[in-house]
């Protein structure tokens, strides 16, 4: 039928006309939609649209953003922080406690080695904070989350009894369906 | 080495000295005082479940909790012997398992007042993809789409099994693929996974 | 890497402002969502590879649009007072190629403010980054963390959406 070969070409025009407008199409499509741009005057109209708009998106201007809001930055965030008057008093302390704070340092160092070997802990990973974990209390973790993700699996196993699935977005449900319900064979790790 | 530089590892020295000394014996992971200064329940994945507050004091038979600095350790000291779960355990940011022993009366009550509460998810941007309503059994599994709808930001569990006498609340928060889901919970069932835990804690 | 991050502030602050005044046409939130983008920057900038920063800051400045639309139960879609423009020149009326005249009015723009604010995401910020801010593909994908494949389809069917919620109002 003519009419409705028609609206589908329209259609099919209609998809392409932001790519068109890009000059994205390959060259094949875009030879058959100029085609049929040279034959109707409704999709001829949506483009000039489609480009009026692009246009006028494009004429928008950037901002700027106001002066009076500063770029934040942490205080007292260094070197540059420290007042100049102050900076050469520290200096001459500092040239005269020299070899002083490095025994200082070695003491302080091997006092804390002393502690830390003495420390009955078994071993122990030591972090930046103040918190350790051994190797028994990660591995706990470790099956922890897994058993988290396995009471996941194991109600959506039972999807077979669903009384009602809703469909929501395809990016996600249904590759997460697919997935949950039909858990992957996976070959064994070759080592 | 600069006269300022030595001075702060002199006084880095001695606090992490003191530091050490007052830490004492940390205990379990999530325990030994400290507490997390992140607040959690600001993540979009993040559920706060009232219908939990039906089981009052009383002790869950499976409680998991677990924080971004531990489950970030984890994910690195499996790293060299699973590549897969390191990948997901990376990205995810709290991991809380609640399992309750529940009379008749009371896998009742909490099916009625979940019920009640995922109502209010749909309106927070939650989907639901599982509600099994069953003989003795209700299930609802709700995901959280990230912003940019490629992942999932939170994992949602609530079920109740008459036949194992069990309420179970999961709420998974990171950023998680949908394929990792399966991936990790498929290798292992819970059964398997308590009686691994049973032996890790038998060792020492 | 403090004056990498200042630095970065300093040429980040104005994009971030475009992107979100675009997205809910306010210039209060505008300033408010950039200065917790740039604070977000302080606290955690150091620990995120350099090049991969410029692509971080977007994605944070669009979760919080993505927070404060959800907030927004309706949206009034009004400026609140004048706009700073880079260019303040009002743009004379153009004649394209096709013999098409295209008319530049402040009715217009408001018309397509307000329909390119009520967009749903991902397509609003794609459109911003890319037909206002001039970002590139694989800019855009990497703010988005979305594939650069996807980025130009959302591109074009967010524009198809524009197109069509504009019909009858211009």
């Amino acid at each position: 039928m003519p009419g409705a070969q028609e609206q589908n070409r329209c259609d099919w025009t209609l998809e392409r006309i932001e790519p068109y407008v890009d000059d994205e199409l390959s060259g094949a499509e875009r030879i058959e939609l100029e085609r049929h741009l040279e034959t109707c005057p409704a999709c001829r109209e949506d483009l000039a649209f489609a480009r009026a708009v692009v246009h006028e998106l494009r004429a928008l201007p950037e901002m700027r953003c106001p002066d009076r809001m500063e770029t934040p930055e942490p205080v007292g965030s260094g070197e540059e922080s420290m007042r100049a008057p102050f900076r050469g008093a520290l200096q001459w302390v500092m040239h005269g406690l020299r070899p002083a704070m490095a025994v200082m340092l070695v003491v302080v160092v091997a006092a804390g080695a002393y502690v830390l070997v003495q420390w009955d802990t078994g071993r122990r990973v030591r972090l930046a904070s103040t918190s350790s974990y051994s190797a028994r209390d990660l591995e706990l973790a470790k099956i922890d989350a897994m058993t988290a993700f396995a009471y996941v699996n194991k109600y959506s196993r039972k999807t077979r009894k669903i009384v009602r699935n809703e469909v929501l977005n395809e990016g996600i449900v249904y590759p997460l369906e697919r997935v949950i319900t039909q858990p992957k064979r996976r070959a064994p790790r070759e080592r | 080495m600069g006269a300022k530089r030595l001075l702060v590892l002199t006084f880095s020295a001695l606090t992490l000295l003191a530091a050490a000394a007052w830490a004492g014996n940390p205990g379990q992971p999530g325990e030994g005082g400290e507490k997390s200064a992140k607040d959690y329940s600001k993540l979009p994945g993040y559920v706060e479940f009232a219908a939990l507050d039906i089981f009052g004091q009383q002790e869950p038979k499976v409680e998991i909790y677990l924080e971004e600095p531990l489950i970030n350790l984890v994910s690195k000291f499996v790293q060299s012997e699973d590549e897969e779960l390191y990948s997901v355990l990376r990205k995810l940011k709290l991991v809380r398992v609640q399992v309750f022993d529940v009379t008749e009366e009371l896998a009742a009550q909490f099916i009625d007042r979940s019920a009640k509460a995922v109502k209010n998810l749909d309106k927070q941007g939650w989907q639901r993809i599982v509600r099994v309503k069953d003989e003795g059994e209700h299930a609802y599994i709700y995901l959280k789409p990230a912003a940019d709808y490629e992942s999932i930001d939170g994992i949602l569990v609530i079920a109740v099994e008459e036949g194992e006498n069990e309420a179970v609340f999961v709420n998974i928060v990171g950023n998680i693929n949908p394929d990792d889901v399966s991936r990790l919970g498929g290798h292992f069932n819970i059964e398997e996974l308590d009686s691994i835990r049973y032996e890790v804690k038998q060792r020492n | 890497m403090k004056d990498t991050l200042r630095k970065l502030a300093e040429e980040s602050r104005h994009k971030v402002y475009t992107f979100v005044y675009y997205c809910l046409r306010s210039h209060e939130e505008a300033e408010d969502i950039t200065q917790e983008v740039l604070m977000k920057l302080w606290q955690y900038g150091g620990d995120i590879e350099p090049e991969r920063l410029p692509g971080w800051i977007m994605r944070v400045a669009r979760n919080a649009v993505i927070d404060s639309t959800r907030k927004q139960r309706t949206r009034a879609g009004v400026a609140d007072g004048p706009a700073v423009n880079v260019d303040a020149t009002p743009a004379p009326l153009s004649l394209d190629g096709d013999g098409e005249q295209v008319v530049r009015s402040r009715e217009l723009r408001e018309t397509l403010e307000t329909a390119l604010a009520s967009l749903a995401e991902p397509y609003r910020s794609i459109i911003v980054m890319r037909e206002i801010q001039e970002m590139s593909y694989s800019e855009i994908s990497e703010s988005l963390a979305c594939p650069l494949g996807t980025v130009k389809v959302y591109l074009h069917r967010g524009r198809r959406m524009l197109r069509t919620s504009l019909k009858g109002k211009v």
